[in-house]
């Protein structure tokens, strides 16, 4: 008897310890297996928001790095790894499992964040969200989705790009090529927009103060209209295009900095500014300052130090420095007012408005150059102006040199070090994507 | 179970009683301890503090067995009449006789058991000082790869058995003390807060030289080590065990009055090895680094590498212990204070441990034991490894002319004109310090329910726990050369981390012997319980006032925590059959266990064995005893924490949450499974001329299936990769282990082993593309998973710009032979380590090649010159050198004192006095000609070791030791 009590009284804590508890991540918050927050929260609604901005704040100084060194604007002479001058350059392979495969991945991780937030929404109740919120939520979320879709479609142009994400790993979505793409994406900024305008007055989140002229739908729409503006100009569609930069923020009257930020921290678990980081090795293209006009205000942006040379190759040197962006918490924009000047005048010349064209381009050259107005009586005189001042004001703010050279076909008129040195047309398809996709990846 | 047996009780059924005393040959001191066992019955007790037993016996003619570890056993018969039997024992100097552990509850003769479980005993571990256990067991287990990962003190090594068993999962072996599942985490320091080695958002840590803390023990606290290599042996141990169990027992008490031993060593360590680098002429210097440096060439050969690793710290050993009790109650205490000297000033190794254990028995059927541990240990290790910001010494040396001048003049140190770092500012100034303070508690009671001539049961309760703490202060200065670097001036990183391992198993085990006594039939069942918790917090902070390294008194702070808990249930069942005269041994067992770390919590996987031996008595007349073995079992290889879980990184905007898809791109799999490995081992074990030898040999193959893999998704998924079970992987290999007595005799032994290991792997399966795991690219060279080639395959390009296998990380085989032999009071012993073949990527041979700074570098025909320009046109090759060595690991001279001298000099309790001169590690041959061949940059691997990349530099150890036992 007194055996079998010592027996109960061993087994039964022994058994009532075996109940293991499916306990989630402890260390990160859990994507749901279904990709959908079912009836979300106002909190998680407003997490997954943050989040978006974030997801395309982390490729953004690296896109902007990689089409300025392509476009020679900047060098990044880090003799740690050689390929930011060989690959980037043109000057070897730009090898599609290296470099070259960049610029992919992480868009399409938002896009895929996006689509949580967008899915979540659907299954949103009305006790916690009006419909007003819900749809300016979407507006937002869909005008993201954009956004990080243009910048893919920036870097692979005529290759083409998917422009959705599968719901599983293996649900790739097809590659549409360059016109396709332009066309869902734009056809997105108009959902957008439709969202927005039935979006009521506030969004169920507060944005960061990057965002703080665009923190309503009804601000946000000149957000949209602007990129949609943007994607016009390279969709050839110039009328769109000046009605899109209509409805924009787009104000000569504003400052020309005017604009939406990403922000940045020095505070844990933030992201300090990564130009800020690499300033030791980074040098503007010596063309930069070369090819400026005498008295230009935006050379400013440089200034003088140390001389970097490239480790594979002296010919790569540099001592102008970068001066855009002083501290760890300096903003970069998505888009500002002064961008939009120029993309109106790159849409008037595009719809043969020359005068128009050189009205924006002179008061760029005045107001951000401190330039005399210049004449623009040809279409080619006036892209070769155009081209200019996009590359003083928008330095190191996009990677615009690369992108217009390639849209006006001049890509050849981009000076390279020497003859084993080219620009590149495209960045390849990455290798895993092509891999994924058994071997092939071409557009349709 | 339980309750079947709970009700019965029964009593021996003894008629008549025989006594008697059990002696030492030779000696005649009485054996306390010895088992005394009637042969064909479950009937037994042991020798008192006397030598002496009594034992109630059936009538009739019986046999008896007597047996003790470190003596050979001995049956003897008894007729009828027979009351009184006195017996002596011969030493078993090869263990051939000792007990083998085969499941949670049981053990089997070793000559009976079925696989080639290796046995390493105290004094085998004691034979020279040694800094942690693993180093220790380096070269005396055939099979066991034991590597350091660098010179650093205080431990940081791998062992693996039988080869790669994983690339993605646990790399090591399971570790149990007396029934304690311990920890051997590695906590990395997080260096790399400073040496920015990895970079990203979520730095990978591997780089950082951390201690896996299985080196917090105290070697000479362990009675005896057994090693299972693989699943055969090692499935009753479950998912925790594809990487072979360490299975460790420590010393317990014996009755008799206290018996002291103290122990007192003194020593030293000094530099093995230097990697040298270039005399500079005036010319070749002003050629390479312009006319500004010809003053400086005036200072001559300035060695940084002697200055900065050239101490020789005193060092030294305490141990004190105390075994002793009565037969109900018995105990051993001990306790250990050491510290171990750097060659490098301002590191070292301290540790002070304390154990109690106590074994007590209550009435002749319970009997309790419990074992307590607590370590301190202090590790000072300094920063090295791989870098990017000009911290590490071997990065910063290879740009180092030797004629520059870095001495500090008044406290000041010049900045090194050729670098980002002062080595001897960064030696005196940056600090990487780790504190230990860890528990280890055990707590069994065993109740033997029936002790019958014909059955025995008895339940075995057991609970372990081990804890430790881990804190770690890395700290650098403002004022240090490098800091200067990122815009924050100085760095201090303090480290807290917590693990907790707990765990409790219930067993029965019951013995059922026929009246017939034709077989002994073994049935042991039990479950299992464990848990692990792992917190780790660390706290990064930049920006510094100077002087102040607490983290909150920083211009920028980054705080990080992770935390892991995992909890597991196993269910076992295992039956022995012992029988034809104990010929012949089958082993049938099973276990079933859960995990949380596995996608389904509740999903219980199966992991059995099986096993035959068959001893053949005097096959041949110089063939004492010959066994055929042959053993087939599964085990398993968890996945790790959070493998299964697909996760947002939150991160935030100026303090605005959000969840954004976590950078590194993993999707998890909610149906992540345990690795399995199947292992089929076959071999004999012989015992030659009168026992005067012994030879084990093995072959064995390995599969490991389900492998957990990273698939390469397609990019625009969003993700980058997905885990899943897939690949397989294929181990085959043979093990010798000779063991030799060419003279035995009362004063004069010599003993002599041979053990002989190769192993070779392939991936046998391979559902996705070859890919690189491990290294910094083809071009530096690389680890490659690929269908139909080694898996530990090293990977380069080539001046056609192909990639191409250039080398193995594997041996061709290791060897390794040691001799004891005593003579009179002397006592010399000796062990070399061979290893043949493995390639190592020696990258700070390419780093002193880059800084033109090699020895052999010099004008444009140099050998350097040569190598370095050939490996820019693209043939990584260069540096991928065969690490062959071959190392003296151990040498000690030992003498004990004339016991007629000892008791003249010595109070007259001493029993004996012992001197000895040792040394560890004290030469190696090899043309490997980087520092060490023995190395590994990114810590314990499973496929990525052999990649030197500005390791601690190795060091030899002396010690002298007094040992006085009274």
């Amino acid at each position: 008897m007194k055996l079998r009590t010592l027996g109960l009284v061993l087994a039964v804590p022994l058994l009532g310890a075996c109940k293991d508890v499916n306990n989630p991540d402890l260390n990160n918050p859990i994507i749901p297996e279904t990709g959908v927050f079912e009836n979300p929260s106002r909190t998680t609604v407003q997490q997954l928001a943050i989040g978006i901005i974030i997801g395309s704040r982390t490729d953004q100084a690296a896109h902007i790095r990689d089409l300025s060194i392509i476009g020679r604007d900047l060098y990044n002479l880090d003799n740690a790894d050689p390929r930011w001058v060989t690959e980037l350059l043109g000057n070897s392979d730009f090898d599609p499992g290296g470099f070259g495969g960049g610029h992919w991945l992480p868009r399409y991780r938002n896009v895929r964040t996006a689509n949580i937030l967008l899915n979540s929404l659907a299954t949103a109740s009305t006790e916690v969200f009006t419909s007003e919120e819900i749809s300016a939520a979407e507006g937002f979320a869909k005008t993201f989705k954009a956004f990080d879709l243009y910048h893919v479609w920036e870097t692979r142009e005529a290759l083409g790009i998917p422009v959705e994400v599968g719901t599983t790993v293996d649900d790739l979505q097809p590659i549409l090529c360059s016109d396709a793409a332009l066309g869902a994406i734009a056809g997105l900024l108009d959902e957008a927009v439709a969202d927005l305008d039935a979006g009521g007055d506030d969004f169920p989140f507060t944005l960061p103060p990057g965002f703080a002229s665009f923190n309503t739908p009804e601000t946000f729409r000149e957000l949209n209209r602007a990129l949609r503006g943007k994607v016009a100009v390279y969709q050839r569609q110039f009328t769109t295009a000046l009605t899109a930069l209509g409805q924009s923020f787009l104000n000569t009257s504003a400052p020309l900095e005017e604009g939406a930020y990403f922000d940045y921290g020095i505070g844990a678990g933030d992201t300090p500014n990564p130009i800020f980081q690499s300033l030791n090795t980074f040098r503007a293209h010596p063309s930069w300052a070369a090819n400026a006009q005498a008295g230009d205000d935006r050379l400013a942006k440089i200034g003088t130090g140390t001389n970097r040379v490239a480790s594979s190759d002296p010919i790569v040197q540099s001592n102008r420095t970068i001066l855009n962006y002083p501290t760890a918490t300096s903003q970069i924009p998505l888009i500002t007012n002064k961008e939009l000047i120029l993309l109106r005048a790159q849409a008037r010349i595009g719809a043969n408005d020359l005068v128009g064209a050189a009205s924006d381009i002179n008061f760029i050259r005045l107001n951000d150059g401190g330039l005399a107005p210049v004449a623009l009586v040809t279409a080619d005189a006036a892209i070769t102006e155009l081209l200019r001042q996009k590359r003083y004001s928008l330095f190191l703010e996009s990677g615009s040199r690369w992108v217009d050279h390639r849209f006006y076909g001049r890509l050849g008129s981009i000076a390279v070090e020497s003859a084993s040195y080219e620009v590149h047309q495209t960045y390849p398809i990455p290798q895993d994507e092509v891999l994924a996709r058994g071997g092939t990846a071409s557009c349709q | 179970l339980l309750l079947v047996f709970a009700g019965t009780s029964a009593q021996a059924q003894a008629e008549r009683r025989v006594t008697g005393q059990v002696t030492g040959a030779g000696t005649n001191e009485p054996l306390p301890g010895t088992s005394v066992t009637v042969v064909g019955t479950a009937l037994g007790t042991y020798t008192d503090d006397a030598g002496r037993f009594a034992l109630q016996v059936p009538s009739g003619a019986v046999t008896l067995r007597f047996r003790r570890l470190g003596y050979r056993s001995v049956d003897r018969a008894l007729t009828p009449d027979i009351a009184e039997v006195n017996v002596s024992l011969e030493r078993d100097v090869l263990q051939l006789e000792t007990q083998v552990v085969t499941g949670e509850a049981t053990s089997v003769a070793r000559r009976n058991v079925a696989n080639d479980v290796a046995v390493v005993s105290a004094q085998e571990l004691d034979r020279a000082p040694t800094p942690t256990i693993e180093n220790a067991l380096q070269g005396k287990v055939a099979g066991a790869y034991i590597q350091a990962n660098s010179g650093a003190p205080g431990g940081g090594m791998q062992v693996q058995l039988r080869g790669v068993t994983t690339i993605n999962a646990s790399v090591d072996p399971l570790y149990v003390i007396d029934g304690v599942i311990v920890s051997n985490e590695a906590v990395a320091p997080n260096t790399n807060a400073i040496t920015e080695a990895s970079g990203g958002a979520n730095p990978s840590l591997t780089q950082d030289n951390a201690v896996n803390r299985i080196a917090d023990l105290n070697p000479a606290d362990i009675e005896r080590i057994e090693i299972l290599k693989g699943a055969s042996a090692s499935a009753i141990y479950g998912s925790k065990a594809a990487n072979g169990v360490v299975i460790i027992t420590t010393k317990q008490g014996v009755a008799g009055r206290p018996q002291f031993n103290v122990t007192q060593r003194f020593g030293t360590f000094d530099l093995a090895n230097k990697f040298g680098s270039r005399t500079w002429t005036l010319e070749d210097a002003t050629d390479t680094f312009g006319p500004e440096v010809a003053p400086m060439v005036q200072n001559g050969i300035i060695d940084l590498e002697e200055e900065l690793f050239g101490e020789n710290p005193l060092s030294y050993e305490t141990d004190l212990s105390v075994r002793g009790g009565s037969n109900t109650t018995r105990y051993f205490v001990s306790g250990l204070i050491k510290e171990d000297g750097g060659i490098m000033e301002g590191t070292g190794y301290k540790k002070q441990s304390l154990r109690l254990n106590l074994t007590q028995n209550f009435g002749s059927r319970i009997t309790a034991n419990i074992g307590t541990n607590l370590v301190h240990a202090n590790t000072r290790r300094g920063v090295t490894n791989n870098d990017n910001a000009g911290v590490s010494h071997y990065m910063v040396l290879p740009f180092t002319p030797s004629f520059v001048d870095l001495e500090p003049t008044d406290g000041v140190y010049p900045a090194n004109p050729f670098e980002r770092s002062n080595p001897l500012q960064t030696r005196d100034l940056v600090k990487s310090d780790e504190d230990v303070y860890r528990f280890i508690g055990s707590a069994s009671l065993r109740w033997d329910v029936i002790t019958s001539e014909r059955q025995t049961l008895a339940f075995t309760i057991q609970g372990g726990l081990d804890q430790f703490t881990q804190r770690n202060d890395v700290f650098s200065p403002p004022e240090v050369q490098f800091e200067t670097d990122d815009g924050f001036l100085g760095t201090s990183v303090r480290g807290d981390a917590t693990n907790i391992n707990s765990n409790f198993s219930i067993n029965a085990a019951h013995t059922f012997i026929p009246a017939s006594g034709a077989f002994t039939a073994t049935t042991s069942a039990g479950i299992q319980r464990d848990r692990t918790t792992l917190t780790a917090v660390t706290t990064i902070a930049e920006d510094l006032f100077a002087g102040q390294r607490n983290v909150d008194l920083a211009g920028r702070v980054d705080p990080a925590e992770t935390r892991q808990k995992i909890s597991g249930l196993a269910f076992y069942a295992q039956e022995e059959f012992l029988t034809l005269g104990e010929r012949l041994l089958l082993t049938a067992g099973a276990r079933a266990e859960r995990s949380t770390n596995n996608g389904d919590i509740d999903k219980f996987y199966f992991f059995p064995k099986a096993s035959a031996s068959y001893r053949i008595p005097e096959p041949a007349s110089f063939l004492n005893e010959l066994k055929l073995r042959a053993a087939v079992g599964q085990s398993g290889n968890q996945p790790l924490y959070g493998m299964k879980f697909t996760t947002f990184e939150p991160a935030n905007i100026l303090g605005q949450l959000g969840l954004a898809i976590g950078t590194n791109s993993v999707r998890g799999n909610p149906e992540i499974k345990p690795e399995r490995q199947t292992e089929i081992e076959i071999g004999f074990d012989a015992e030659l001329f009168q026992q005067r030898a012994s030879l084990n040999f093995s072959v064995y193959q390995k599969s490991i299936s389900d492998l957990i893999l990273q698939r390469t998704v397609a990019p625009s998924t969003g993700f980058g990769v997905e885990l899943f079970n897939g690949a397989e992987l294929r181990n085959r290999g043979v093990e010798v282990a000779l063991a030799l007595t060419p003279i035995l005799r009362q004063d004069f032994d010599w003993v002599s082993r041979v053990t002989f290991a190769r192993n070779v792997s392939e991936v046998t399966d391979l559902p996705v593309p070859a890919f690189e795991t491990g290294g910094f690219g083809t071009d530096l060279g690389a680890f490659r998973i690929e269908e139909g080639r080694s898996a530990t395959q090293i990977v380069g390009n080539t001046e056609e710009g192909e990639t191409i296998e250039i080398g193995d990380a594997a041996p061709d085989f290791q060897m390794s032979f040691s001799n004891e032999i005593s003579f009179g009071n002397f006592r010399v012993y000796g062990l070399l380590d061979w290893k043949k073949g493995g390639d190592v990527i020696n990258l700070t041979k390419l780093l002193y090649d880059f800084g033109a700074n090699t020895p052999d570098f010099g004008g444009d025909d140099s050998e350097g010159s040569r190598r370095l320009t050939s490996w820019l046109s693209g043939n990584t090759a260069e540096y991928v050198e065969d690490a062959s060595y071959l190392k003296l690991r151990e040498v000690t001279v030992g003498y004990t004192l004339p016991q007629s001298f000892v008791s003249r000099i010595f109070p007259s309790q001493t029993r004996a006095v012992r001197l000895e001169v040792s040394g560890r590690n004290l030469y190696t041959w090899t043309d490997y000609t980087g520092v060490d061949p023995e190395v590994s940059n990114f810590g314990n691997q499973a496929i990525a070791r052999n990649i030197d990349v500005a390791p601690y530099p190795p060091s030899r150890s002396f010690f002298f030791t007094a040992s006085v036992d009274f």
